[in-house]
């Protein structure tokens, strides 16, 4: 559903918050590792569940399940063959963990039960010792080893070696006999190590939101994000020594337009709204003071040059390319369509026209679509304007995003960024002179 | 030799070759620290303990350990172990044979141990065994990285017969790896030679015809396992005024003597072991006899 390149994702930082999920059992980096957007019922649960998680405290809970092992390759063997001694181990590890799991306080969370499954421990620990090593025990091999023990004391080695046989296999009848007593519990350790996954990511999802500081969205019919943030980007500008400038959109079906300077930070305000709807639909607390988006049912971010030149066309072709293939699925569910500069790339009086088109089309389609331009009379036709507001009097940017009216113009200041940028006086002249001529 | 290692907790067995008696030195370890009370700790570098050599197929002495002893091993080696055996450990560290696994002897017993290859693996696994008074390190053939400093607090070298027919020529080189392996702490000097990682006979070859003036210099290794030198060549580097020295020396305690060569021959043992005694600045015993003069 989500039409993000791999690049796109490094991009607009979501690879940057991927990597920060850090689930402490195998099972919890299963999930991680396969994490899909969520239909509304199931985002409501998990958001439901990370504030639960986040009100409790919890070390306990964290150090326990550190110690769960993968024992899935176990399971899997136990279902036709008999597990030997070091996989009869690290099962019983794994219940040991879980009685362990059970006897702490557990957050009560919304489809995450964990079943008990002291009957299966006792298969594995038949003396109620609750210690982790394991070994293999039966009356039978209690009588070998009191003959090998006899035999070894006295040095009769050739005997010895008869009982070791014996033992041996007596050995591996009683793995098989284990492995049967254990095999119909097979269904509870699946239910348990998904429930364990589950539990896991939730509370990585709750610590990545307490440590980067994202709050539960709501989920509605429109985008409406206020003091937006992007991590990776407050990352990024923080070792430049810059501090990254909160954004506030509302985005209602229809398409809104940001306008205003070069380097105004438009790009970044469309890839911290794109992270931001991402992340909620895959579970995510976002990072705003607020936040109110829909679950969308497909997701495209149009901005990315390179990605056309790989696939042989031009930066127009490669964008009319996903243009098409993002419109052709309007009907087909709720989209969120973001394109950054559509048509940049092409002469300005045919550029002018596809936007103020792709402009009105989108208005009318069922998706909210972001757009940002520079081209004039485009605002008309759309539903929503903001403007970044540019260089501020005092020569500095100012990437504060502003509503603007629908009808306000594009603002003019790419004279003023070239000298910012210190080009050339008698270069900025000649141009100087030239525009006042066209007016 | 069991009163000489008593004040170590770890200790590194090292093979000067195969056939050298290392198996027995660890049985005659094992059995003795056993017998004077002391709980033990096993493991190995690479694989070892087979029943036949693989090299000469020769019957090579298996390793008995007591009852309680802690054993580091790979999985798959298990069912070869005919001790009665409670798991108590899986590490993460995978070898060929599988995972390394921490088991207790519940019974006496013949074990096949193959431990990990890397030094940061063979350190993680010591410090998470079950504490023990002793824990005894196997080196394989020509792995003397594992008497790693870093790793124990002794070492016990192994050589024998099966070095070379001629009993001058096995004293000698089994000098010269004294030598290496008792190399002392460099001193901090800014005119110090530093050479990282494995100290070749090319490199010091080159450093011996490069011109440099080498008078009253010391080349600086990471640690004596670190030098692959010959005598020859070492010898060269002493004549230009050059000394070696290490970062982290290694304790070398003892070395412990095979006059039989599994290819045949054999030599007198009380001959070899005053020849050896002769030619050696530490204790030396006869690993049969174990009877130290």
């Amino acid at each position: 559903m989500f039409n993000l390149t791999p690049k796109q994702q490094d991009e607009i930082g979501l690879s940057f918050i991927l990597r920060r999920l850090q689930p402490a059992t195998p099972y919890g980096i299963e999930k991680a590792k396969k994490i899909a957007p969520l239909t509304t019922e199931e985002a409501e649960i998990c958001f439901n569940n990370i504030q639960t998680v986040g009100w409790v405290p919890v070390p306990d809970l964290t150090t326990t399940l550190a110690h769960f092992k993968n024992i899935r390759g176990c399971i899997e063997k136990a279902k036709s063959l008999p597990l030997n001694e070091v996989e009869l181990f690290e099962v019983k590890g794994f219940l040991l963990t879980l009685e362990r799991l059970l006897a702490t306080e557990i957050p009560h969370l919304q489809g995450i039960t964990l079943i008990p499954m002291g009957d299966a421990l006792n298969i594995l620990d038949p003396q109620n010792q609750r210690l982790a090593p394991f070994s293999l025990q039966s009356p039978v091999l209690a009588e070998l080893r009191k003959e090998k023990n006899r035999l070894e004391a006295q040095n009769l080695m050739e005997q010895r070696a008869k009982i070791v046989a014996a033992e041996d296999a007596e050995e591996r009848q009683v793995m098989e006999g284990l492995t049967d007593a254990l095999r119909p519990h097979i269904p509870a350790f699946l239910h348990n190590m998904e429930a364990i996954g589950n539990l896991d990511l939730t509370m990585a999802k709750a610590r990545l939101a307490k440590d980067l500081g994202a709050v539960r969205p709501t989920i509605g019919n429109a985008v409406a994000l206020t003091e937006m943030a992007n991590p990776y980007f407050t990352d990024n500008l923080a070792q430049k020594g810059k501090v990254f400038t909160k954004i506030s959109m509302d985005m209602p079906e229809g398409i809104t337009v940001i306008t205003g300077a070069n380097m105004g930070g438009k790009s970044m305000a469309i890839k911290t709204a794109v992270l931001n709807i991402v992340l909620c639909q895959l579970g995510f607390f976002v990072f705003a003071k607020t936040a109110q988006i829909p679950m969308f049912d497909h997701i495209h971010l149009i901005a990315d040059d390179a990605q056309s030149a790989q696939e042989g066309l031009s930066t127009f072709g490669g964008e009319i390319a996903r243009i098409n293939t993002a419109i052709s699925a309007l009907n087909k569910g709720l989209t969120f369509l973001a394109v950054d500069e559509p048509a940049r790339g092409t002469n300005p009086a045919e550029a002018t026209a596809i936007v103020q088109g792709l402009t009105s089309y989108l208005s009318r389609q069922n998706a909210v679509s972001l757009i940002s331009t520079h081209y004039d009379r485009i605002t008309p036709y759309a539903t929503a304007h903001y403007r970044v507001a540019g260089l501020s009097e005092t020569g500095n940017m100012d990437y504060t995003l502003h509503p603007a009216g629908i009808d306000d113009p594009i603002p003019r200041n790419a004279l003023d960024i070239c000298k910012k940028m210190g080009l050339d006086e008698e270069l900025l002249s000649t141009i100087q002179a030239r525009m006042a001529q066209n007016h | 030799m069991i009163d000489l290692l008593k004040p170590y907790k770890t200790i590194s067995i090292i093979g000067m070759d195969k056939n050298v008696g290392k198996t027995t030195l660890l049985n005659h370890l094992i059995a003795g620290f056993a017998a004077d009370g002391q709980s033990l700790a096993l493991t190995s570098i690479g694989r070892d303990g087979e029943d036949t050599d693989l090299v000469t197929s020769t019957p090579k002495p298996r390793i008995y350990v007591p009852v309680g002893a802690i054993v580091a091993t790979a999985e798959g080696l298990l069912p070869q172990c005919d001790i009665t055996l409670e798991v108590q450990a899986v590490t993460a560290h995978a070898t060929p044979l599988g995972r390394i696994v921490m088991v207790r002897a519940l019974s006496a017993g013949y074990v096949q141990l193959a431990g990990p290859s890397i030094v940061a693996q063979m350190a993680d696994i010591i410090q998470n065994m079950p504490t023990t008074d002793k824990v005894i390190i196997d080196g394989a053939i020509s792995r003397k990285t594992f008497a790693n400093p870093a790793i124990a607090q002794s070492a016990v070298l192994c050589t024998g017969a099966t070095l070379s027919p001629n009993m001058d020529e096995v004293a000698a080189k089994t000098r010269h790896a004294v030598d290496i392996l008792t190399l002392p702490k460099a001193h901090e000097a800014t005119d110090n030679i530093l050479m990282e990682g494995a100290v070749t006979e090319g490199k010091i070859k080159h450093l011996i015809t490069s011109g440099t003036n080498l008078q009253g210099k010391v080349v600086v290794a990471d640690d004596p396992t670190k030098i692959l030198i010959t005598a020859a060549t070492y010898e060269k580097l002493h004549i230009k005024g050059a000394t070696l020295a290490v970062k982290s020396p290694l304790n070398l305690v003892a070395v412990a003597i095979n006059p039989f060569s599994p290819r045949g021959g054999h030599f007198p043992p009380q001959d070899f072991l005053s020849k050896m005694q002769a030619a050696l600045p530490l204790p030396v015993f006869d690993i049969l006899e174990a009877n130290h003069v």
